[in-house]
């Protein structure tokens, strides 16, 4: 975290969320969301028609919430230009002006933004996602992945402290996935903070462990997701073990009261335990005192994509 | 040693549909269909302007009723009464005209181009659709709605006024009307229908066809008609709603007004089926052209 | 600068690389044409000024709703305004810089097809003709942005049936009301068979508050727009 961003920010939460609701018409964006950010990256996670593009606006200042309040560094972004300033938001949407080049495109976007030299700006965010070579074309010639870079370059050009990047990997290829991702890592690790929305699961893996999952309209976790994982009890921790006498281990677990299920196969088991720290260290004791040999030790749902099936199956059904 | 890595295809039930397949003419209707079910979607694009088409049938119709209740008042007044009944419908033709042409601002003078612009021959002619189906369908959904406007109601009206005859020998005089409504409406419906389809074929923005097409029918139209007062009255058969109003005139046996140029009737009947020809002819060119171009696929 | 400059600049950019001036072009001709061929047909090879001003007045109808209508509705519908309205510039901004590159278009092609159609109808246009035209197509290209505010997706249209139905049909009428039109006033002010019985400063002031109105339709509109 650079030493001017952190002096920039002001104490307490950048976003601040209190019982947000928008309404389109008859039809709900979000539901009394409550949900403070204070930094780092954060993905928003939730499947199509979730909330994730409301809220990402709302906190932009593209809409107004209809009930509750939302501010960013400390003033409602819809009324607030100086907030937006110190805003970068990259559309979920492709639709740009295709009669302008990047450059200028980049260019327009930096000057109204407030940026000091837009060219140069425009210049450096453009080499940053790697249009360099494209960025005296035409928009309109551009392919998906370009039109994604472009955007992702409107809206870093003028140094914003928060970046709203919705969807920012559609489209792009996977050699320009990593680049993108390596690139979004760098930007939180000199100090930005960075909202990612994305219903691709891996995306957002690949980018940080914090999430928030809406959905329907409403937050259903936040925070860490192997805690938020730990904290999903009617789901039990699965682990497997792959290992040269499965019985053996098999029978030394089941005495264990936080152990609820063994399913035993050729080559080992799956257990399914509501503790999942306790039996990772029950495992090591009994590999030590049985002398069993561990080929291989994996959990098939400590990750993203098991919380994230997890919380929002049972709103499903 | 490691054991040979496998790889299994599993027959998920994929099979190449073999039943029943509709024929392929029948492509066209399903893109009329289309083009109808998005006209009805929202009250701007065709509810508003048939709003606007009932409104004047009543008008009209309203002004038939009271004067058939004066009829029965002496002198210039029941002259005066019995010209309103007779001249009603046809007088009206033009502000159907108007309305056909607020219809056509929002339906068939972006059709084409809207397709262009997002993509949709693409849909279309990934599939088994060919320019013809495309350009048939298209025609025969614009020419449903905007018959709606232009026929349909010149046809009440003139409805009305066979049940407002006073003898069942008018009624049998006045019976050749309703031919001559429906070949006034199918004139004006091919104008309506077929000329804003043809703009919209003419370039790849439907904001910039829609701005072509009315320059033409407000501009180019009223400009023909204003020399057609000083030049031959023929000219003015190029003003659309006007040529519409000369064939109606003729077929009625009614007398233009005085300042009003006499458009003769074979120049406003060239006037109207070289228009739609014309514009048919473009929207073939144009549609098979995208369509050669890559934009759909092989032929 | 200025985001309303930065703004216009855009504007006229992508007006000068767009099709639309070729359309403003081909529509700007035909009062000339018109003039032309109607001066050939009368005698004294001279065509009625006002005839061919209210031509030109007609092409009033399309050029703001191409020019300034169109753009706008165009940016709302197709959400490009995220990228305006995530910065911190005031919304009406997009209205006004709009209409800063396109109004001077529009005057140039109105100016221009007024005079060179009445030099070939044989006539001179007049100052009065000219400020007229000036005065009223910057009036209607207000009335086209905010109606491209108040419905995107049809604003080009409706902006067409403002005028065909409202402005034009109400400006003839032989009464009060014709003072919400802005062609007659502009009929009015340029003293080509004006009907409304006032002073070119009376016809100005009206143009003046019918646009008024119209920009506070428009600011009022854009400001509670949600993106």
């Amino acid at each position: 975290m650079s030493e001017a961003s952190a002096s920039a920010r002001p104490p307490g939460n950048l976003v601040n969320v209190d019982r947000c609701s928008k309404w389109y018409g008859q039809v709900l964006g979000i539901s009394d969301v409550s949900w403070k950010l204070a930094g780092g990256i954060v993905g928003l996670l939730g499947p199509n028609g979730a909330g994730k593009s409301t809220l990402i606006k709302l906190i932009a200042g593209l809409l107004r919430p209809s009930r509750g309040t939302l501010e960013v560094f400390g003033a409602t972004p819809f009324h607030s230009p100086e907030v937006r300033r110190r805003i970068g938001y990259a559309p979920e949407h492709e639709k740009m002006w295709d009669e302008l080049t990047a450059h200028e495109l980049v260019t327009v976007m930096a000057e109204l933004a407030g940026a000091a030299n837009p060219r140069t700006a425009a210049e450096a965010a453009l080499a940053q996602v790697g249009m360099t070579s494209a960025m005296h074309r035409r928009v309109r010639g551009f392919s998906k992945g370009m039109r994604q870079r472009t955007k992702l370059a409107t809206a870093i050009a003028h140094d914003p402290d928060l970046l709203l990047l919705d969807e920012p990997l559609t489209g792009v290829d996977p050699l320009a996935r990593i680049e993108i991702v390596e690139w979004i890592r760098a930007l939180a690790a000199a100090g930005k903070t960075v909202i990612v929305s994305s219903h691709v699961l891996y995306e957002i893996e690949a980018l940080t462990s914090e999430i928030i999952v809406i959905h329907r309209g409403q937050v259903l976790a936040e925070g860490n997701v192997y805690e938020i994982r730990k904290l999903i009890d009617r789901h039990p921790h699965r682990i497997r073990v792959e290992c040269d006498r499965p019985r053996v281990l098999a029978a030394a677990l089941a005495e264990a009261p936080h152990v609820s299920r063994i399913e035993l196969s050729d080559r080992g088991l799956l257990i399914e335990t509501r503790d999942p720290d306790r039996c990772y260290d029950l495992l090591a004791e009994i590999t030590l005192a049985k002398e069993l040999t561990i080929d291989s030790l994996a959990s098939p749902d400590n990750n993203l994509g098991a919380v994230f099936e997890y919380l929002t199956s049972e709103r499903r059904a | 040693m490691s054991a040979k890595p496998t790889g299994t295809i599993h027959d998920l039930g994929y099979r190449r549909y073999a039943g029943t397949r509709r024929s392929e003419r029948s492509r066209w209707r399903v893109i009329a269909r289309h083009q109808i079910a998005i006209a009805w979607k929202t009250w701007w694009r065709f509810k508003a302007p048939l709003g606007m088409a009932v409104i004047t049938m009543a008008i009209a119709a309203g002004m038939m009723m009271f004067a058939s209740e004066r009829k029965s008042s002496l002198g210039r007044a029941q002259i005066f009464a019995q010209r309103m009944i007779d001249t009603a419908m046809p007088e009206a033709m033009i502000w159907f005209c108007r309305v056909g042409f607020l219809a056509s601002l929002t339906l068939g003078a972006t059709v084409i181009a809207s397709d262009l612009q997002s993509g949709a021959f693409t849909f279309y002619f990934a599939r088994s659709t060919r320019p013809r189906h495309y350009v048939i369908g298209k025609l025969i959904g614009l020419i449903a709605l905007t018959s709606l406007i232009v026929v349909a109601g010149p046809l009440v009206l003139t409805i009305l006024r066979l049940g407002l005859s006073d003898t069942t020998d008018e009624l049998i005089e006045l019976l050749p009307t309703i031919p001559k409504v429906l070949a006034v409406g199918a004139l004006a419906t091919l104008a309506y229908a077929c000329v804003p389809l043809g703009f919209s074929s003419l370039l790849p923005n439907r904001r910039h066809a829609l701005a072509l097409w009315a320059a033409y029918y407000l501009i180019f139209g009223a400009m023909a008609y204003a020399l057609a007062h000083v030049a031959s009255p023929a000219i003015g058969a190029l003003d659309l709603p006007r040529a519409v109003q000369a064939v109606t005139f003729h077929l009625f046996e009614l007398e233009f007004r005085e300042r009003d140029p006499e458009i003769p009737l074979d120049a406003a009947l060239g006037s109207l089926i070289g228009h739609a020809s014309l514009a048919i002819g473009l929207v073939i060119f144009q549609v098979r052209r995208a369509h050669h171009a890559g934009v759909g696929g092989s032929s | 600068m200025s985001p309303i400059r930065t703004l216009a600049g855009v504007s006229l950019r992508r007006m000068l690389r767009g099709r639309a001036l070729w359309v403003a072009a081909i529509v700007a001709v035909m009062p000339i044409g018109f003039a032309a061929v109607t001066a050939s047909q009368r005698e004294l090879g001279v065509a009625d000024p006002s005839d061919v001003f209210g031509f030109v007045q007609l092409m009033l109808a399309v050029l703001p709703a191409l020019l300034v209508a169109s753009p706008i509705g165009e940016d709302i519908e197709d959400r490009a305004i995220t990228y305006l309205w995530s910065r911190p510039i005031p919304r009406w901004s997009m209205l006004v810089g709009t209409l800063l590159a396109a109004v001077p278009v529009v005057w140039v092609l109105a100016i221009a097809s007024w005079c060179l159609a009445s030099l070939a109808g044989g006539n001179a246009p007049t100052l009065e003709s000219c400020i007229a035209l000036v005065l009223g197509g910057l009036a209607l290209a207000i009335v086209a942005g905010a109606i491209a505010t108040l419905a995107p997706r049809f604003g080009m249209a409706l902006t067409i049936v403002y005028m065909l139905f409202f402005d034009l049909p109400l400006g003839v009428m032989p009464a009060a009301i014709h003072n919400v039109s802005v062609t007659e006033h502009g009929r009015t002010f340029a003293d080509l068979k004006g009907i409304a019985e006032t002073t070119p400063a009376g016809a100005a002031l009206g143009i003046a508050v019918i646009a008024g109105v119209w920009a506070a339709i428009g600011l009022w509109r854009i400001s509670r727009l949600e993106a």
